[in-house]
């Protein structure tokens, strides 16, 4: 405890000190890399329930003004669940015994972002973003040992909101969130209906590079 | 010195790009495996006609040949068992048996039958991640071959009264696959998938 409280004091302390300051505005660039967790929602969720902690994600943005950024996301998630005797709905059928199930999200986004940078020098770089591009999706189901695999690329949207902490060196540490609607594209692996879309939730955190 | 340190620092950032951006692909070579252990095994799945009446249905004629399929030359030592498990469920839905084939197009009436297959599968696995935290984590190249067959049992349900043209369609099929070589008692394997598939065919 006195480990982690004397750990959180040292970053609260070069968080907070004057001298990491830093610029930001038209013309600079951030470049994050991120580890990251999804949490599926909705269908998604009913065909992988658990939460991935595997998963990394790249971002390049530019400001293109004061405030304004413009970029791109390229991110990787990997999610499964086992079932030692799970129960599938497929179109007109039903397939019950251990099974396994696989998804990888690889989101390609382009994103439009505010910094609230305010114009000077500043500490903390709060933001939010829409990102919009290609959903590349693997999906795999293993029944006993038989396997059924899905791959489509999907449309697909979602907010971001962050915050980017600076620690010096034109360094600093990202924290944000984002949510993630990649429209149907393909037929369903699962289910009975003809919904192929996917809904889940990344919370990210990773380093910052900011320079101009 | 500062054009060398420049020059430096310019390879630092560009190899660091580099790093971060292929850090997504190297990560993507890695997923969970769960394998294939023959304990995975067998798996029931049932498919209906969602256009067919079940609860029209109250007799039923029995084709008494397990039928093998796709070329299979499976053992016949199962096939009364496979039969009279069978049989057992379909009268349990409280539909009656009737012998007389010339009957099988009278109203309410279904001709039913078994027919098993086998299917030989053979796996290479050249690449993957294996052990450490969450199962993830050292991922190296590796060729290891599985070689395992699996059987089929089917219980199809037709009605020689809905025709499509030529064919005769299937309106409801219960499967039970599993690995033939995963041992135990194969008997009593037979019997609870074919219980499995007509308990999770509600609408039967």
């Amino acid at each position: 405890m006195k480990k982690i409280s004397i750990i959180v004091f040292l970053i609260v302390s070069v968080i907070c000190s004057e001298a990491n300051a830093q610029k930001t505005g038209k013309g600079f660039y951030i470049g994050t890399f991120q580890y990251s967790t999804t949490f599926n929602i909705g269908r998604a969720h009913d065909y992988v329930s658990n939460v991935s902690f595997w998963g990394a994600s790249f971002g390049i943005k530019k400001f293109i003004s004061q405030s304004v950024t413009v970029g791109f996301n390229i991110s990787h998630n990997v999610l499964s669940n086992k079932y030692d005797d799970g129960t599938t709905e497929v179109q007109n059928g039903l397939i019950t015994g251990p099974q396994a199930r696989y998804l990888n999200y690889t989101p390609m986004l382009f994103s439009i972002g505010y910094v609230f940078n305010k114009g000077y020098m500043v500490r903390v770089f709060p933001y939010i973003q829409a990102n919009v591009g290609a959903y590349y999706i693997w999906e795999r189901l293993q029944l006993g040992a038989n396997f059924k695999s899905n791959n489509n690329l999907h449309f697909g949207a979602g907010p971001e909101a962050g915050i980017i902490f600076y620690i010096g060196k034109r360094f600093g540490i990202n924290v944000n969130a984002n949510y993630n609607y990649a429209l149907g594209a393909g037929n369903p692996i699962v289910g009975r209906g003809d919904d192929n879309s996917f809904t889940f939730f990344n919370a990210n955190v990773g380093i910052s590079y900011i320079n101009k | 010195m500062k054009n060398q340190m420049s020059r430096t620092l310019r390879f630092i950032r560009i190899f660091s790009l580099i790093i971060l951006m292929t850090s997504p692909v190297v990560i993507s070579s890695c997923y969970v495996d769960y394998g294939l252990a023959t304990n995975n095994i067998p798996i029931v799945a049932s498919f209906f006609n969602p256009g067919y009446n079940f609860n029209d249905v109250t007799k039923y004629y029995f084709l008494d040949t397990v039928v093998q399929i796709n070329g299979a030359n499976v053992t016949r030592v199962y096939d009364n068992t496979i039969k009279n498990t069978t049989i057992n469920n379909l009268n349990a839905l409280g539909w009656t048996r009737i012998t007389d084939s010339s009957m099988a197009r009278d109203p309410g009436v279904v001709i039913v039958g078994n027919v098993v297959t086998t299917t030989s599968y053979t796996v290479t696995e050249n690449n993957g991640c294996w052990g450490g935290v969450w199962s993830y984590s050292s991922c190296y190249s590796y060729d290891t071959e599985y070689e395992y067959s699996t059987g089929t049992i089917g219980i199809v349900i037709v009605d020689v009264k809905v025709l499509n043209g030529e064919s005769l369609p299937i309106q409801w099929i219960g499967l039970s696959n599993g690995v033939m070589s995963s041992g135990g008692n194969v008997s009593q394997k037979i019997i609870d998938s074919i219980n499995k598939a007509f308990t999770q065919s509600t609408y039967l």
